[in-house]
């Protein structure tokens, strides 16, 4: 009897010593077979980061003869657009230097217009560039889903209150401030909505829109922001 | 035809010097028999071959298949990767030449997207732009399915530097490369950063032309790795023929020492694990020849000695008889006490001379000295004769159902043996009237004695044929020699016949003789 059990307590250990290595070779055949599997044919992947983005030719009109207006998107991500000194009689001939050239005034009356004298000079002509702003987009740019954060101009309109001194042409760090001053509160305004301020503000202050721009409503003033980077 | 005559009985002296040739003889006949019956070469579906052809062909399919798998891999990777980056860097020159207005113009974008979609390389594309709500693509359908929400957000993402991306995209089992790029101009000046325009151009273009390329790899891989399995196969049959060879040497061997032949030797050549086996294999063949020659020689001098001590008693036993028929005869003449002892040496002497004539036959054939003289006779004949020399005649002792006419090839003299060996057994164990029948079965001759008594009991039954055994331990006297069926068997066996013992269901014992025709 006891010697029974040992017996087959012994067939059962050895029948078990066989089973462990047939699987084990079956476990070495599956672990080799996967990779022999899985890697045919073409993979979806992941997104790769491949190159930079490509530099588009914007235009007409020529760079310096623009204004640059910061919109939003349909997806809140900012959205320049271009608008053109002189449309719709542009004269680029003109030998006074383009005094007579306008800018469509949208809303406002005479006295908004910009010269690209001005333009080029500053100042005066931020007021006017960001009245346009606030004049929100027009036809053709709401079309494409472009809208304003910024509350509709009534009466007033965001003014330039000083620009600190400095070097614009070296591009230099000693960037100019530029203090803009607003009729409606800031400290509500959302994230694109400064953005659309400061970037217009930049770009109408600088041609590579490098100064620094402070902004101040009736609430408070805003921390210094920049539109590159 | 010959009279079935009992010869005089042989002198035990014959082909005593021929012990060993007999035994020889006997041997070989006994293995070339059970030779039919061995496993010779029976099939193993996991022997040692297949095993280790398995095992060759596993790490081989192993080696190739690791090898074809990682070069399949690289290649694979160099064939997307080259795609991928001429198609990312063409498609970013394409843009980078292109101008619009901001905000875009959808006709005139349009036709931009038709001429960079004409444009595609390596291979034709489909070109997307998206810009706000606009949705502008060289084709019919303002945008594609294959470009995920992954590769938008990438390109739209406003926090990091711009930069173009790509993803493999399968869909119905198609792959795709799709490409996006998001557009940035010159604000106002070339110096600065660029600013984003929102615009982003994707392309979609399929990859079914390195699929196929990447088929025709995995085809390569394919057949170059059958090949090297099939060679695979030819070191493993070589070694598999290298291990067999001395296994099947050792099995033949063995095989054939389970003949009788001891003297079966390997030729145990090299210094591997299985030479050893074989030298191995060697001295244990070597030493149990020794040991069975010993245990021969002991056994046969043991044979010699008691056919020797029968011929020595024989002699003076002839004398004796020859004094004792005297004194028997003279008996009369005695007083009654000296009569009847002398009726008693006389009778005992007799007996002693019988187990002398039996000792030396059965020491006979146990030097295989026995010899058939076969002759064809009538059976019937036979019999009738034995049981007439016996003097059993008397029908209500012995009663003979013979069938007439058989004729066989036997030895009438160990034929007469047998029969009268059976009857007289019959006689003095068991009751009369004792039955003779005879008849033929077959290719068989049937010889069957039986009795009236109480039969054989089952404890007993299969000894009887052993020498000196006594069915009643009690009984240590019995009017036959003891070695009586002994001889019966060893006759019927040297005639390659059985004889055997049983019960007959009626009462009385049955022995059955069966030789061929």
């Amino acid at each position: 009897m006891n010697s029974r059990a040992a017996t087959t307590g012994h067939r059962r250990r050895a029948g078990g010593a066989a089973k462990p290595r047939r699987a084990a070779a079956v476990a070495l055949l599956a672990l080799l077979t996967p990779p022999a599997l899985a890697g045919c044919g073409i993979q979806k992947s992941d997104v790769v980061e491949a190159g930079g983005a490509a530099t588009l030719h914007v235009g007409p009109p020529v760079p310096e003869e623009r204004l640059v207006l910061y919109f939003v998107g349909p997806d809140g991500r900012s959205m320049p657009v271009i608008r053109d000194l002189g449309r719709p009689f542009p004269d680029h001939t003109s030998p006074s230097g383009g005094s007579g050239e306008h800018v469509p005034t949208d809303v406002f009356g005479p006295g908004y217009e910009i010269s690209r004298d001005d333009l080029n000079r500053g100042g005066i002509v931020t007021d006017k560039i960001l009245a346009m702003l606030m004049a929100g987009p027009r036809a053709n740019e709401t079309a494409a889903g472009i809208t304003s954060a910024l509350p509709r101009a009534e009466g007033d309109t965001p003014t330039m209150l000083q620009a600190s001194k400095g070097n614009a042409s070296t591009g230099n760090p000693a960037r100019r401030l530029v203090w803009v001053r607003t009729p409606f509160p800031v400290k509500k305004l959302s994230d694109a909505g400064v953005r659309q301020l400061v970037c217009t503000t930049a770009y109408a202050e600088h041609p590579a829109g490098l100064v620094d721009v402070s902004l101040s409503g009736p609430d408070g003033i805003l921390p210094t922001a920049r539109c590159d980077g | 035809m010959k009279a079935c005559v009992t010869p005089d009985e042989d002198t035990g002296h014959e082909g005593r010097g021929g012990h060993a040739g007999q035994d020889g003889h006997g041997t070989t006949g006994r293995a070339s028999g059970r030779r039919g019956r061995s496993p010779r070469l029976r099939p193993h579906p996991f022997g040692l071959r297949t095993r280790l052809v398995l095992a060759f062909l596993l790490v081989a399919a192993v080696g190739c298949g690791t090898t074809a798998a990682l070069t399949y891999r690289a290649a694979r990777n160099a064939i997307l990767e080259q795609t991928q980056d001429t198609a990312v860097s063409a498609f970013r020159e394409q843009i980078d030449a292109l101008g619009t207005t901001l905000p875009i113009e959808p006709e005139m974008l349009r036709d931009t997207l038709m001429m960079v979609a004409r444009q595609g390389k390596p291979r034709a594309w489909r070109v997307y732009a998206e810009y706000g709500t606009l949705r502008v693509s060289s084709t019919d359908r303002p945008t594609s399915s294959v470009i995920t929400p992954e590769l938008r957000a990438r390109a739209a993402d406003d926090e990091a530097v711009p930069h173009g991306s790509f993803q493999r995209v399968v869909k119905n089992g198609t792959p795709y490369l799709t490409i996006a790029v998001p557009a940035v101009f010159l604000a106002r000046s070339a110096e600065g950063p660029p600013q984003r325009t929102g615009l982003v151009f994707y392309a979609v273009m399929e990859l079914s032309e390195e699929e196929a390329n990447i088929e025709a790899m995995v085809t390569a891989a394919r057949d170059g790795a059958l090949p090297a399995l099939a060679v695979a196969l030819i070191p493993a049959l070589i070694a598999a023929r290298g291990v067999l060879r001395p296994v099947r040497e050792l099995r033949h061997a063995a095989h054939s020492m389970g003949r009788g032949r001891l003297d079966t030797r390997i030729h145990a050549k090299g210094s591997d694990e299985l030479a050893d086996l074989a030298r191995t294999f060697n001295e244990s063949a070597a030493e149990l020849e020794r040991s069975v020659a010993e245990l021969r020689n002991a056994e046969a001098r043991a044979r010699r000695f008691a056919s020797d001590v029968s011929h020595e008693l024989r002699t003076p036993l002839a004398g004796m008889l020859a004094v004792t028929e005297v004194l028997d005869e003279d008996a009369g003449s005695l007083d009654s006490d000296t009569a009847r002892a002398v009726r008693l040496i006389s009778a005992e002497t007799g007996k002693l001379a019988v187990l002398v004539e039996d000792l030396m036959e059965i020491s006979r054939f146990d030097a295989r000295a026995a010899e058939l003289h076969t002759d064809e006779v009538d059976a019937a004949d036979c019999v009738r004769k034995t049981l007439q020399q016996r003097h059993w005649t008397d029908p209500t002792q012995v009663v003979p159902y013979l069938t007439e006419g058989i004729r066989a090839r036997l030895d009438p003299r160990r034929f007469d043996v047998v029969v009268a060996n059976l009857v007289g057994n019959a006689l003095r164990h068991g009751e009369a009237p004792v039955t003779v029948r005879l008849w033929a079965e077959g290719d068989q001759l049937v010889t069957e004695v039986a009795d009236r008594g109480p039969g054989i009991h089952p404890d007993v039954l299969p000894h009887v044929f052993d020498r000196f055994y006594k069915a009643d331990q009690a009984r240590t006297r019995s009017a036959g020699s003891g070695l009586g069926l002994a001889i019966t068997l060893e006759n019927v066996r040297l005639h390659g016949g059985t004889v055997t013992a049983a019960d007959d269901p009626e009462g009385g014992a049955v022995f059955t003789v069966r030789m061929p025709l």
